[in-house]
C-alpha cells in the first residue's frame, strides 16, 4: 500500500523532524504523494520513547507519521553523516524541527547542503526564531502559546487561560506553515531551478493565527479579554446553552434571528431599534438570547433556525457523534489502517484535489508508519546503491550508539499504556 | 509599496473570496508574491458593510485583505461576466469561499471556467464538503466548530465549552488548507499543464487539527473530553498560576521539576514517588504542584527553569507585551503600515526565505471597495474608457438589487 499518484508524486522529503510539529508538516506533504523518508537517530525520535516496534497505542506516533519510510542514520558519524549527503543528492527537501542553532552544528543548515545540492530546498521549524534573544531558549507547543499572546484571550473572562481548543496548535501551525513555506519554494524552484532556505517559527505562526485580534487590538488600543463563549464585537455570535446542552449560532442579521424566534418585541427596545444600537448593547442583547435558548432543546432550535429559516446554527457535536455522522463520513475523513494485521482507525486526508475530469489527483492507500530503521537496507541500497558491506558497516556504527530505554533529550515522557499498566496493577494490589 | 519579488511572482488569483476564511488565504498567497484581484460585488465583501466611519468590524478587513487590488464586478450582469471570463482567461487561479451549490449557479465553476482558460486552477472552501446531506446549509467558523467535535475538547471539565482559542480557528484553518491544496496544484500543473479543482471544507480542516486526540480515542476508547489548562497525559505540561500571574511549562524531565520546587519529599511519597505513579495519582501530585508554583513569580520560575536549567517554559503574555516584545520583533511581525496616510500596525509575514527568489518588498494596505477597478479593466484587459464606463454604471444598477438581497438574508 502507498499512496501511487498526487502533485507531489517524485518528490523525495529527507524528514529529520520528530514530536509534533515537524511530523504533522511531513504528515501533510505525504498525503500529496510524495516519498517522505523519515530519517531517526540510532536511538530514534524522541516520541517513540525508546521502542523500536510502532505501535496503535501510541497515539503521537501513530497518528502524525503515515506514508514515511523509517532511516536510522547516526549524523554524528563518519558514515552515517556520509550517506545524509548522499541522500541530499537525490532528494529535494530538508524537513527539520531544530532549535535553531542545531542544523548549523550538525551540518544540515542550507548553506552547506545547496553545495551538495543546489536545488535543495530546506526548512527548519525552530520555537522563537533563527536568530534574537530567545532563540536559544528551548520551546514546545504551550511555551509558543503563552510568549504569542493566545492564552490570553484563550478561555473564559475571570479565569484562568485554557490550551487553545483543547489542541497542540502552536506545533501544528509550525508543521503546516512549514509546509506551506516548503510547497511555495517548490513553485519557485520550477521558475529558477534553485533551492531556497525556509524557515518558520512555532511564536510568529501563532501571531499569524490571531491577525484579526491584534489587528483589533492595534486600532483600538484596548487589550482583549479572555474571549469566552461569544464573538467580542458581533451580537449574538457563539455558543448558546439550550434546554438540553448547546448551540452554536453566527447571528449576522440579528433582527432577522430575533423575529424568527419570537423576539420581535425586543427590537422595539430603545436599546436594540437600530444595528447602532445593537452593537453598542451587544452584551444585553447576548443576555436576551442566551435566556431564549434555554427554552427549546437544540434539535428543536436547529430545525426552526436553519432548517426553516437558513440561519448559520448547529450542534456540539462530541467525539462519538462524530464518527456516526453522515456528512463525516461522506468526506471520507475517517479511514481504516492496517499495521501488520492490526486494524485501526485514523483521520484522513483534507486534500480533496481532481484533474478536469473530476478524478481524483491523489490515489492509493496510506502506508501505515514504519518502525525505527524498517527502511535503512533498502533506501540504502535502492536510492544510494550501497553494497551490503556498506549497509553492514552503517548498521555496526548505529549499534555502536547505546540504545537508551528513554529518548535523546532528557525529557521523560510517558504512554497511555504504561498508565494503564500501573492504574491495573494498583487495582490489584487493592484486592 | 507592494511585495515585488517572492515564490508566487507572476501568479496571477482572482479572488471572490469575502468574510474571513478566503480572505485569510488569500493574503497568505498575496504575502508570497502572488497578485491577488479581489473581485467583489457592487455591494463588496461583506465585512465592508456598512458606513466605514462606523462600521467596527473594519479591523477585519484592514487585517486580511493586504496586498490585494479590488475591482468592482458585477459578474452576474453582462458587462460583469463578460469582464470576469476575459480576466480568467488570463488568470492562474479562481478562488472563493461560497457554499458549495453556488460556483455551478453562478457559472466559476471548473467545467465552464476550464473552457476559457484550459489551465485554471478552481479553489472553493465550503463549509461541509461540495455534496452529502448539510452542503444546504449555510455554516460560519463556530458552526462548523461545533459540528467537528472541536468544542467538546475546548474549554474545562464540567462547564460549557469555549471559543477555541479565542480565534476563528476553523476560518483560519479553511484558508490555509486552501493556500496549501491551491500550492499542491500549481506544482500539478507545472507537470501536467492540466486544470485542477481543489475542494475545502472547514469541517474537515478541524477534523484534521484533532488528529491527535482522536488516535488517542482510538487506542483508549475514551473521549477525551475538555482539555482544560494541562495535557491529558503530562500532569506538569500546561498552564499554571504563579504568585503574580500565569507561566507555561512544556514537556520536561519531571523529576527534576520536583527537585527544583522543592517538593523532594514527593519521592518518599509511595502515590508519588515515580512519573507513572504521578499520572496514576494525578490529582493528588496537581495539587502539591500547584501549590509549589503559587508560591514564586511567574519571572523567577522562568528564570530557574528555563534560564538555569534549560526547561521549557515561559510567561503568558498580554497584547500589549506581545507587542513589545523584542523576540516578536526581531522577527519583524510587528509592520508598521499606511492607510490614506494614516499609520497603523499590523501583523507581518510568517514566511521567511533565503535565496533566489525569496520575497522582498513592503505589503500594500487593504484597498477601499473597486479602487482598482479602472486600473485592472484598462490595464490587463486594455479596456477604453466607454467600456469601463459601462462596467461602472452596470455595478451601480445591481445595487438596489442586491440590497434587497441582503436585507432578505
Amino acid at each position: 500500500m502507498a499512496i501511487t499518484k498526487g502533485p507531489l508524486h517524485g518528490t523525495r522529503i529527507l524528514d529529520l523532524t520528530q514530536a509534533h510539529a515537524g511530523p504533522f508538516g511531513t504528515l501533510l506533504l505525504g498525503d500529496l504523494g510524495a516519498e517522505i523518508i523519515k530519517l531517526e537517530p540510532p536511538k530514534g525520535e524522541m516520541m517513540r520513547g525508546g521502542e523500536k516496534m510502532m505501535n496503535t497505542k501510541h497515539s503521537y506516533l501513530i497518528g502524525l507519521n503515515r506514508n514515511k519510510k523509517g532511516l536510522v542514520l547516526d549524523l554524528k558519524s563518519k558514515l552515517g553523516k556520509q550517506a545524509f549527503y548522499d541522500l541530499v543528492k537525490k532528494s529535494d527537501i530538508v524537513y527539520s524541527n531544530y532549535r535553531a542553532d542545531v542544523p548549523k552544528r550538525i551540518g544540515i543548515d542550507f548553506n552547506t547542503l545547496e553545495k551538495i545540492n543546489p536545488r535543495i530546498i530546506c526548512c527548519n521549524i525552530s520555537g522563537y526564531g533563527e536568530t534574537g534573544p530567545y532563540t536559544g531558549y528551548p520551546s514546545f507547543d504551550i511555551i509558543a502559546c503563552g510568549h504569542s499572546g493566545i492564552l490570553s484571550i484563550s478561555g473564559e473572562p475571570g479565569r484562568a487561560p485554557l490550551i487553545p481548543g483543547g489542541i497542540a496548535l502552536a506545533d501544528m501551525m509550525g508543521g503546516i506553515f512549514g509546509t506551506m513555506s516548503v510547497l511555495s519554494a517548490m513553485v519557485n524552484r520550477n521558475k529558477t531551478g534553485k533551492g531556497i532556505k525556509l524557515e518558520i517559527n512555532l511564536l510568529d505562526g501563532l501571531l499569524v493565527m490571531q491577525q484579526v485580534m491584534l489587528q483589533q487590538y492595534f486600532l483600538s488600543g484596548v487589550e482583549p479579554r479572555l474571549q469566552g463563549r461569544q464573538h467580542s464585537i458581533s451580537p449574538g455570535y457563539g455558543i448558546f446553552n439550550t434546554k438540553d446542552g448547546y448551540i452554536t449560532i453566527a447571528a449576522l442579521n440579528p433582527e432577522k434571528v430575533l423575529t424568527v424566534m419570537g423576539l420581535e418585541d425586543v427590537l422595539k427596545d430603545s436599546r436594540f431599534n437600530d444595528p447602532i444600537n445593537i452593537l453598542i448593547n451587544k452584551d444585553a442583547l447576548n443576555e436576551i438570547f442566551a435566556d431564549a435558548y434555554l427554552t427549546k432543546t437544540t434539535d428543536e432550535w436547529i430545525k426552526l433556525l436553519r432548517d426553516e429559516n437558513d440561519i448559520a446554527c448547529g450542534p456540539v457535536l462530541d467525539y462519538d457523534d462524530i464518527l456516526k455522522d453522515p456528512q463525516v463520513l461522506l468526506n471520507k475523513m475517517f479511514i481504516e489502517m492496517d499495521l501488520r494485521g492490526e486494524k485501526y482507525n485514523t483521520v484522513g486526508s483534507v486534500f480533496k484535489l481532481y484533474d478536469e475530469r473530476s478524478e481524483s489527483l491523489i490515489e492509493g492507500q496510506p502506508e501505515p508508519p514504519a518502525d525505527l530503521g524498517q527502511h535503512t537496507e533498502e533506501i540504502l541500497k535502492e536510492i544510494l546503491n550501497y553494497s551490503d558491506e556498506q549497509v553492514q558497516a552503517i548498521d555496526a556504527e548505529n549499534k555502536g550508539t547505546d540504545f537508551e530505554r528513554r529518548a535523546a533529550s532528557d525529557l521523560k515522557l510517558t504512554y497511555e499504556h504504561e498508565v494503564e499498566e500501573a492504574e491495573e496493577a494498583a487495582k490489584n494490589n487493592k484486592n | 509599496m507592494a511585495i515585488t519579488q517572492g515564490p508566487l511572482n507572476g501568479i496571477r488569483v482572482l479572488d471572490l473570496t469575502q468574510y474571513h476564511a478566503g480572505p485569510f488565504g488569500s493574503m497568505l498567497l498575496g504575502d508570497l508574491g502572488a497578485e491577488i484581484i479581489k473581485i467583489e460585488s457592487p455591494l463588496g465583501d461583506p465585512m465592508r458593510w456598512g458606513d466605514p466611519e462606523v462600521n467596527i468590524l473594519n479591523y477585519y478587513v484592514l487585517a486580511l485583505n493586504r496586498n490585494k487590488k479590488s475591482v468592482v464586478l458585477d459578474i452576474t450582469g453582462k458587462y460583469g461576466k463578460k469582464a470576469f471570463q476575459e480576466l480568467v482567461k488570463q488568470s492562474d487561479i479562481v478562488y472563493s469561499n461560497f457554499r458549495a451549490d453556488v460556483p455551478k449557479r453562478q457559472g466559476t465553476d471548473l467545467d465552464t471556467l476550464k473552457k476559457i482558460n484550459p489551465d485554471i486552477i478552481r479553489c472553493n472552501i465550503s463549509g461541509y464538503g461540495s455534496e452529502g446531506p448539510y452542503t444546504q446549509y449555510p455554516a460560519f467558523d463556530i458552526i462548523a466548530c461545533g459540528h467537528s467535535g472541536i468544542l467538546s475538547i475546548s474549554g474545562e471539565d464540567g462547564r460549557p465549552p469555549v471559543i477555541p482559542g479565542g480565534i476563528a480557528m476553523a476560518d483560519m484553518m479553511g484558508g490555509i488548507y486552501a493556500v496549501l491544496s491551491i500550492l499542491a496544484s500549481l506544482i500539478q500543473r507545472d507537470k501536467d499543464g492540466s486544470a485542477v479543482r481543489a475542494e475545502v471544507n472547514l469541517l474537515d480542516c478541524l477534523l484534521l487539527m484533532q488528529k491527535v486526540h482522536f488516535q488517542n480515542m482510538f487506542a483508549t476508547g475514551n473521549k477525551p473530553g475538555h482539555q482544560g489548562r494541562r495535557h491529558h497525559m503530562l500532569p506538569t505540561y500546561g498552564i499554571f498560576e504563579t504568585k503574580d500571574g500565569f507561566m507555561t511549562i512544556g514537556p520536561a524531565n519531571d523529576d527534576k521539576l520536583i527537585e527544583l520546587t522543592g517538593l523532594d519529599w514527593i519521592n518518599d511519597d509511595p502515590e508519588l514517588n515515580n512519573t507513572i505513579n504521578r499520572i496514576v495519582n494525578k490529582e493528588k501530585f496537581t495539587k502539591h504542584f500547584e501549590d509549589a508554583l503559587r508560591k514564586r513569580t511567574t519571572a523567577e520560575w522562568v528564570k530557574l527553569f528555563r534560564d538555569d536549567n534549560d526547561i521549557a517554559s515561559g510567561p503568558v503574555l498580554t497584547y500589549n507585551q506581545v507587542a513589545n516584545d523584542p523576540q516578536v520583533l526581531h522577527n519583524n511581525m510587528i509592520k508598521e503600515m499606511e492607510h490614506k496616510g494614516q499609520k497603523y500596525k499590523s501583523v507581518g509575514t510568517v514566511f521567511k526565505m533565503e535565496g533566489e527568489g525569496m520575497i522582498e518588498g513592503e505589503p500594500e494596505t487593504a484597498p477601499d471597495l473597486g479602487q482598482h477597478t479602472a486600473e485592472i479593466l484598462k490595464g490587463i484587459l486594455g479596456y477604453s474608457d466607454e467600456q469601463v464606463k459601462n462596467i461602472l454604471e452596470e455595478n451601480k444598477a445591481a445595487i438596489p438589487r442586491l440590497q434587497k438581497q441582503k436585507e432578505n438574508k
